[in-house]
């Protein structure tokens, strides 16, 4: 297995620019799109990495940032797998990874908030969200 | 029950907004410690989850003051529309949970969220939670708080008025 890379995709305004905001401290926050490619297969050694739509260029070169903070997400990823349910995605800053969690109904049973299992394969549609990327 | 708030991805999981506010990157759980006559991790609809600094419902030592010195809590962003699926309205382990913070209470609502018993596909009206016991039980939410720390009142020992 290999890493997932999941695409962003800028966000834009009603006047088709960027969302982007940098605050004093110097941190920025763009909102983008991810999307996960289709027959992706999660790996619990590999994770995630955001790469940019477009460019063939990660999400840091696009934004001149080496160092992701935090992604907070306004809506989750939508997954058929495991029964109806979301996937909850959740940055771990020193791997500069995302991780996958699982968070909703597999039938009737309880589904605990945990990471995916590793080898867990993602289906065949494209899985997207959207999030708000912290960054300096 | 106990809200244990955590800072997430330390050093990394401060923001500073220039007008006085601090945004801080942090992930509640709950455990079944017993603060302010609340058992377990049993969800209380008449109180929530009361986010105030003294005395609160949080575990001692892990309030936003201790960790970030935010003494009233503006907004708490959080990461996705909801967290784990352990409860909803009626006890059934099912659907999930969506947090709602109300800045004049300084607490956070719990609502169930989606699916019912047998059936995962048919929405449920977002409803807060009810006294089920352990209905918290599981949960995480990931959150960027934003607040600011208001200096005490000299002399009175009390915090200051905002």
């Amino acid at each position: 297995m290999a890493v997932i890379n999941i695409t962003t995709s800028a966000v834009l305004d009603a006047n088709g620019r960027p969302f982007t905001a940098q605050f004093d401290c110097g941190t920025k926050v763009a909102k983008v799109k991810l999307t996960i490619p289709t027959s992706s297969t999660y790996s619990t050694t590999d994770r995630c990495a955001l790469i940019h739509s477009g460019t063939n260029a990660d999400f840091g070169r696009l934004y001149g940032t080496r160092f992701i903070r935090q992604v907070l997400f306004d809506s989750m990823f939508g997954w058929a797998g495991g029964g109806a349910g979301v996937l909850k995605g959740i940055w771990i800053a020193s791997l500069q990874k995302l991780l996958l969690y699982t968070n909703g109904n597999t039938g009737v049973a309880i589904l605990n908030e945990q990471e995916l299992t590793n080898a867990t394969a993602l289906g065949v549609t494209v899985i997207t969200a959207e999030a708000r990327v912290f960054y300096n | 029950m106990a809200m244990n708030i955590t800072p997430l991805n330390q050093p990394y999981d401060t923001i500073l907004f220039g007008d006085g506010r601090i945004g801080a990157f942090a992930f509640i759980t709950f455990d079944t410690t017993a603060v302010g006559a609340v058992a377990g991790t049993t969800y209380d609809p008449t109180n929530h989850l009361t986010t105030s600094f003294l005395p609160g419902s949080m575990a001692a030592g892990q309030t936003p003051f201790d960790y970030w010195g935010i003494r009233r809590v503006d907004q708490i962003e959080f990461s996705g529309e909801s967290s784990d699926q352990q409860a909803s309205v009626g006890g059934a382990a099912v659907g999930r949970v969506l947090p709602y913070f109300l800045k004049s209470q300084q607490a956070i609502y719990l609502f169930g969220v989606g699916g019912t018993g047998a059936d995962p596909i048919t929405l449920i009206n977002a409803t807060e939670l009810d006294t089920t016991a352990a209905a918290l039980n599981a949960l995480v939410f990931y959150c960027l708080i934003i607040g600011r720390g208001t200096p005490q009142a000299k002399g009175t020992g009390r915090k200051a008025a905002f």
